[in-house]
């Protein structure tokens, strides 16, 4: 398809989003963009976090470009790229540690992802460092990172939050150093239903500038880029549904055991979400076996309800606390999720309040209220 | 002054990407990064397998369109500086 320079921005972002997908229509940019127009696609593929796509699309000569603007590109992603290598090179040291301290840690995402499913891993930039450790593991592996001076983002909300009901904990450092220790894939109900462990039980080797690593296995890390999708943030992102599509197209995906997970942990309908979502924001034509997941993997009321709860719109907070206690088994185990929801420690609401605010209750269950009628 | 390996090779435990033309290398225990551009950039690519300084040589001659006595100073600086960076080791896994 040749397009001429009239054709929309976000049409040329959502489609060097999908370059070099086999389900992905060719686009031919034949004539470089005016200035404002390319302006806003540079804008919109760092924002998107597509700037290595973007490279190879130009590389490839499917979208022209001027001198100029070849260069402007490459800028930004060579920056891109100098932000994975240092997360890259800490990581190495990380899994060193952990390995020492007896903390088996399986790399999600970025690196894992760059490294085994991309043509490139300049294709696929990364601005954290995501591991998955046991619950058992959490604490012990909190230590081997403040140890390498990484700093806890977020102080519990109660003691025994973490492990119980919790993702994972957020740790960063002085510069550019985000980690992510997950416990298990996402907050609320899909985060609580899906058994990590087994993950972990099926994480499988990889090698990183001569190292070995462990990540999840393909069935693992299409259903990881699936709950990233559509749960990490409230619009689906272009990077992580690229993730769904590129997994998707991976030969090495066990189709039988994605059904299986997708049917025990029932999370057909985050599946089926992100699946579609791809397809239609990438113009991607998902391979067959993804389409058949998707035309018959389960999906309950109970899911959709719980999908909902992170749709975007104000009160989503308050909805997705309400789902994930509907989640959480026993009546001790929702209340003392309430509790630290609603009473949280002196330090969660000090760090939450922000820099020259008082710690204060009230402010933290009267301003959704406000933000609901300044909504309405 | 010869260069001792007989054979060198990328050192195995520094990661590295592509962009564009150049490589940026982030090695180990170092705080810093390395861009290597041109030939020092084909150098790294040649060096993914083992390789004589002799291939190194011929493989950049052959890039550059230039006769191999030509380049030899240089592209003994370079590797010089390559290993004085942690960049490239000899084969068996020394530098000198």
């Amino acid at each position: 398809m040749a397009v001429r320079t009239e054709i929309a921005p976000e049409t040329v972002v959502r489609r060097v989003a999908g370059f070099g997908l086999a389900g992905s229509g060719s686009l031919l940019v034949v004539e470089p963009l005016d200035r404002r127009a390319w302006a806003s696609v540079l804008d919109r593929v760092s924002e998107e976090r597509i700037l290595g796509l973007a490279a190879a699309a130009v590389h490839a000569g499917t979208v022209a470009v001027t001198e100029e603007q070849r260069t402007a590109l490459l800028e930004r992603h060579r920056e891109a790229m100098l932000v994975a290598l240092i997360l890259e090179r800490t990581l190495l040291g990380l899994t060193d540690r952990l390995r020492a301290g007896g903390v088996a840690a399986v790399v999600l995402k970025g690196p894992a992802v760059a490294h085994t499913v991309y043509r490139d891993p300049a294709w696929r930039q990364f601005g954290d460092i995501d591991l998955l450790v046991r619950t058992e593991d959490l604490r012990a592996a909190c230590r081997v990172l403040v140890a390498e001076g990484l700093r806890r983002r977020v102080p519990e909300p109660r003691p025994g939050f973490d492990e119980r009901f919790g993702k994972g904990v957020e740790f960063g450092s002085d510069g550019l150093i985000e980690v992510d220790l997950h416990r298990t894939l996402a907050l609320g109900p899909f985060g609580l239903w899906i058994d990590p462990g087994e993950l972990i039980d099926h994480a499988v080797g990889f090698s990183l500038a001569g190292s070995e690593l462990q990540r999840l296995d393909r069935a693992g890390q299409f259903l990881h880029a699936c709950m990233h999708a559509v749960l990490g943030s409230r619009r689906p992102r272009l990077l992580p549904l690229r993730d769904v599509a590129q997994l998707a197209e991976d030969d090495e995906v066990d189709w039988d055991l994605v059904d299986d997970r997708a049917e025990r942990w029932t999370v057909g309908a985050v599946l089926v979400r992100a699946v579609r979502t791809a397809s239609r924001a990438l113009g991607w034509t998902p391979p067959p076996r993804a389409d058949e997941l998707v035309a018959r993997v389960p999906v309950t009321r109970r899911q959709q309800r719980a999908l909902a709860a992170y749709a975007e719109g104000s009160g989503a907070g308050i909805a997705r606390a309400v789902a994930t206690t509907q989640a959480i088994p026993g009546l001790a185990a929702k209340t003392s999720y309430l509790r630290a929801l609603l009473l949280p420690d002196h330090a969660f609401l000090a760090a939450r309040a922000g820099a020259g605010l008082r710690p204060s209750y009230v402010r933290r269950w009267i301003t959704p209220a406000k933000r609901r009628l300044g909504q309405g | 002054m010869t260069i001792d390996p007989p054979a060198f090779r990328r050192v195995p435990h520094a990661p590295w990407r592509s962009v564009g033309d150049d490589v940026y290398v982030a090695p180990l225990g170092r705080a810093e990064l390395d861009r290597l551009a041109g030939p020092a950039a084909t150098a790294w690519r040649v060096l993914e397998t083992p390789a004589s300084m002799a291939e190194l040589l011929g493989a950049l001659g052959e890039a550059y369109s230039m006769p191999t006595d030509a380049i030899l100073p240089e592209v003994e600086e370079m590797v010089r500086e390559l290993l004085a960076r942690g960049l490239i080791e000899g084969a068996d896994g020394g530098s000198d």
